[in-house]
């Protein structure tokens, strides 16, 4: 990249600054995502990696403003272009899915309608952001499912869904995804229910998008090999926060956070000829909704202090474009101060 | 295809059969339906031959081969009180049953869909809470009570309305509004369980992730998702549309068959009630048929004659 | 009963009965719809108190509208009176018994009748299933009202009649629901495992498998209740049910037809009644269906808010 290129290009296509979501819940509000800022520079492909149950499907939804019905985001801003996508009516919103942003689903047989043909599925969302009569709209699905690598694409637009495989589907509904030139694609889990050799084609798709368009992908998975494939950049989330975000090189040669390391210690490795038994991480991520106190990773961390189970760790920025929230990277001194600083608090609310 | 619209056609055959066998054996095992048809004070030697001129002398297997034998031509034997026909009385009074009920039904589903979906999409709020109250208590309300309200309320409270007769358009308000008011309660309710299944399925949230309008959303896809469980809901529903109609035909002096069967039944004219029985059966049946056929357009992975 | 009897320690879930009153406490409508329904069957079975007097007929007092509502009653009855000067409360107390009489004694009919086909069906399967099921689909296709009134043409109206017909016209229900059930049963381990230590097949049928469809039964006859309380109305409406002088809900709103313009209590009271105890027969069987479903999670704690 060169530098005339970032002064002009500078602020990111997607900027999502401290954003909350909650859900209402029988047992009370469940902080699903807990206060994340993340940034989607153009052309870039952004990891964000995770266990399940970390957050990261209802961080994309909370972008895409398509919570389930007992979501809510509480607090913080999307935004698109300098545009605050939180702040926009109902109608505005919509046009912004699928001609600015569009998504991908994990599971893609379910992704579609079983009632209507492919061909007019595709024809109805086409037609949806650029009107033109059906028979245009028609040729320009067969042209896009072309360019998603489908074989015979007049015959697949009279399929229903539930004829195709899952690489299929997923194929069309990467074809519809694209089929505006998104400047954003958030891809959440895209090739997680795929089987691994189709897996990899889904993976060319999307980096040929990128390629060709110059879109942005926001990239959803919780497989560190994909990570590794395609990202430029990537942030780890655990219980609705990040906690390390990083170019990806630097993350897999020197990871910060404790959780970081270990996912990668988990991560079965080819070099590693012997057989042995893989690093597992102990215990769960904590439910949405029975968050510890202070760092939320400390009942699972190898290298908990004392300061752990009492202030939630600040960022602390490592390089350009790097930091983490661990509480081994402050100096011992602030340690204290905060450990001094909880103290006290304690003692109050006593 | 039409292999099974056959095998259905014969199913719905024997079903009917099986109706008249069992409308038969009812009549002639309950004692002697021609003691019940005279007058008590009917002579010995007129009730004899009452039961000659009836066939009824003979045994009760050769009689039931006769009776079938006749029903398959459609010849349900004259009726008793005006010695025409029977089945051409039921014949001349289908028109205004079958234009009764298809304006209950359409009325009611233009009614129960939209009120259904409304209620799932605000599903918690007072909307959703008042549809499923309204459901539940027009579920269990009877029609006959519903049309005496009606009456009450348009024909003398308000009379805006013709609180019987037969004709005009006006006429056909209130006892149809009747028959909806039920129909409304179970389609609202089945319209409401069935979408909101669908719209938890994720296809929903693709679509709105595509910027497609909510309406054309709900409009298309979610309805039409949702349709199967609809339709079998009306199919089930025919019965009651039928049901309802025989009682307010007589409130309302609708010259449908119901009210045909309901004097029938009071003047022991058995074979009106077979014909109208008859006809009653076949009718549903054949309804039936076109609904099972209808799921395959609604849903194309249904191909009900590949069961 | 000692102290030991009064504690019950917390571990202890709620079985049987308590299980169920406790999880109807915390459902409101359910238990609104239970305690109308005792309310119910508690007046009518104190009806035959009210015999005498209140039912005479007083011509000098016909449609004198309720005490409850209008200060000129000359009769002082709290519901009005009909067209012959009958106390219309007393009237109601008696029909909704002969309502409640007709539709109990319908529902056993059916439900016995329906049960032992539908676990004959269920587990012979076979040509005697197909037979059965035959039947049932062509009852399916004739509206319970034409069916009942064919018959009730064939052998006359009158209380045993009625709730026979309605019983004969009303099995199929418990039929399909049982029958269902059976074949899901039969495919159990228990089952097996009964005809491999050699028991008779009525031995299975009866001590095995029956067992295992009372829930749906009881879910079939609060199924099946308040169709037949309607039914039974219905038939009498038009005359075809249960003859006078018997006070019946149906046989009060058909009287009540001539008299519509003068008199509105004859024609409300009746109908809240009925509709009252089919509103709330259909409450507690939506509830038992949950009840006994177990997928649907039963609270019997109140939930946070």
């Amino acid at each position: 990249m060169s530098d005339k290129n970032a002064t002009i290009d500078d602020t990111p296509l997607l900027s999502v600054r401290d954003l909350s979501t909650v859900f209402r819940t029988d047992r009370g509000p469940v902080y699903a995502v807990n206060g994340v800022s993340i940034d989607v520079p153009r052309g870039e492909i952004v990891g964000i990696i995770g266990e399940s149950g970390s957050g990261k499907s209802q961080l994309c939804l909370s972008v895409m403003r398509l919570l389930a019905e007992s979501g809510r985001v509480t607090s913080g801003s999307v935004l698109l272009n300098g545009r605050d996508l939180l702040c926009l009516a109902d109608r505005e919103m919509r046009a912004v899915r699928g001609e600015e942003i569009a998504m991908i689903f994990q599971e893609p047989s379910v992704g579609l309608d079983p009632l209507f043909t492919v061909g007019q599925q595709l024809v109805e969302t086409i037609r949806r952001h650029r009107p033109q009569p059906v028979r245009l709209a028609r040729e320009h699905a067969a042209q896009l499912l072309a360019s998603v690598g489908i074989a015979r694409p007049t015959m697949i637009l009279d399929e229903y869904p539930q004829k195709l495989s899952g690489g299929m589907c997923q194929r069309v509904m990467i074809a519809l995804a694209l089929s505006c030139e998104p400047q954003l694609l958030i891809a959440d889990e895209p090739t997680t229910a795929l089987d691994v050799t189709v897996q990899a084609q889904i993976l060319d798709l999307l980096l040929k998008a990128r390629d060709d368009h110059g879109s942005s992908i926001l990239f959803v998975t919780h497989d560190l090999g994909v990570i590794a494939e395609i990202c430029d950049h990537v942030a780890v989330m655990y219980a609705g926060q990040i906690v390390e975000r990083s170019p990806v090189d630097q993350l897999f040669d020197a990871p910060q956070h404790p959780y970081t390391r270990a996912l990668l210690r988990s991560r079965p490795l080819l070099s590693d000829a012997r057989v042995h038994p893989l690093p597992t991480i102990p215990g769960q991520v904590p439910r949405p909704g029975e968050q510890p106190q202070g760092c939320p990773f400390h009942p699972r961390c190898p290298d908990a202090m004392s300061i752990c189970h009492m202030a939630p760790p600040p960022v602390h920025r490592v390089a350009p474009r790097r930091d983490a929230r661990c509480w081994l990277l402050e100096s011992e001194a602030d340690r204290a101060q905060a450990s001094e600083g909880t103290a006290y608090e304690g003692e109050n609310n006593e | 295809m039409i292999a099974y619209v056959l095998r259905r056609i014969v199913q719905g055959l024997i079903a009917v059969i099986i109706v008249l066998s069992i409308v038969f054996l009812v009549l002639n095992l309950s004692g002697d339906p021609v003691r019940l048809m005279l007058p008590p004070t009917a002579s010995d030697e007129s009730v004899a031959e009452m039961r000659t001129l009836m066939g009824l002398d003979r045994p009760l297997p050769v009689r039931y081969v006769a009776f079938l034998q006749r029903s398959a031509v459609l010849d349900f034997g004259r009726s008793i009180q005006t010695r025409r026909p029977a089945i051409s009385m039921v014949q001349e009074r289908l028109p205004a049953t079958v234009q009764l009920s298809v304006t209950a039904l359409f009325v009611a589903t233009l009614i129960g869909v939209p009120l259904g979906m409304i209620a799932a999409l605000r599903r918690g709020t007072w909307v959703d809470r008042v549809a499923v109250l309204t459901s539940m208590v027009g579920q269990s309300t009877p029609v006959f009570w519903i049309a005496l309200l009606l009456i009450f309320v348009f024909g003398v409270a308000f009379p805006i309305l013709p609180p019987s007769g037969f004709g005009r358009p006006a006429h056909l308000v209130l006892p149809s509004a009747s028959i909806a008011l039920f129909l409304v309660a179970g389609i609202t309710r089945i319209t409401r369980t069935s979408t909101i299944d669908v719209l938890s399925r994720p296809f929903v949230t693709v679509f709105r992730s595509r910027g497609l309008s909510e309406r054309l959303i709900l409009g298309k896809h979610v309805l039409r998702n949702a349709a199967v469980p609809i339709v079998t809901e009306i199919g089930l529903q025919l019965r009651f549309v039928i049901g309802g109609s025989v009682v307010v035909e007589s409130i309302f002096g609708w010259p449908g068959i119901g009210q045909l069967l309901t004097r029938a039944a009071f003047g022991r004219d058995f074979p009106v009630v077979v014909a109208a029985v008859f006809v009653i059966a076949l009718c549903i049946i054949a309804v039936n048929l076109l609904l099972d056929l209808l799921y395959s357009v609604i849903d194309p992975r249904i191909k009900v004659w590949a069961r | 009963m000692g102290p030991m009897n009064t504690h019950v320690p917390h571990t202890t879930e709620p079985h049987g009965a308590q299980h169920y009153l406790l999880a109807t406490r915390y459902n409101r409508s359910a238990l609104v719809a239970h305690l109308v329904l005792a309310g119910i069957v508690c007046a009518a079975l104190l009806a035959p108190l009210v015999r005498g007097p209140a039912l005479a007929q007083r011509l000098s007092v016909s449609l004198d509208p309720p005490a409850l509502f209008s200060a000129s009653s000359q009769s002082g009855a709290l519901l009005g009176t009909d067209s012959l000067g009958r106390d219309l409360g007393a009237r109601l107390l008696l029909a909704t018994r002969v309502s409640l009489a007709v539709g109990g004694l319908a529902v056993a009919v059916a439900c016995v009748v329906g049960t032992v086909l539908g676990l004959l069906c269920g587990y012979l399967m076979g040509w005697f299933d197909n037979l059965v099921m035959r039947v049932v689909d062509a009852l399916l296709s004739l509206p319970f009202v034409v069916l009942a009134i064919a018959i009730v043409a064939a052998i006359g109206p009158g209380l045993v009649n009625v709730a026979m017909v309605l019983g004969l016209t009303g099995w199929i229900t418990f039929a399909k629901l049982v029958r269902g059930e059976v074949l899901r049963i039969r495919q159990q381990p228990f089952v097996e495992a009964a005809r491999c230590v050699g028991c008779s097949h009525l031995r299975i049928l009866f001590l095995h498998i029956a067992p295992h469809v009372l829930g749906i039964v009881l879910v079939g006859i609060t199924l099946t209740f308040g169709q037949m309380i309607i039914a039974e109305a219905t038939l009498s409406f038009l005359g075809l049910g249960i003859p006078p002088p018997t006070p019946t809900l149906g046989g009060i709103l058909a009287g009540a037809q001539e008299t519509f313009f003068a008199a509105w209590w004859l024609v409300a009271f009746p109908g809240v009644i009925l509709m009252a105890i089919v509103l709330s027969v259909n409450v507690v069987g939506d509830w038992l269906r949950d009840y006994f479903d177990p997928h649907v999670p039963i609270p019997v704690v109140r939930r946070e808010r």
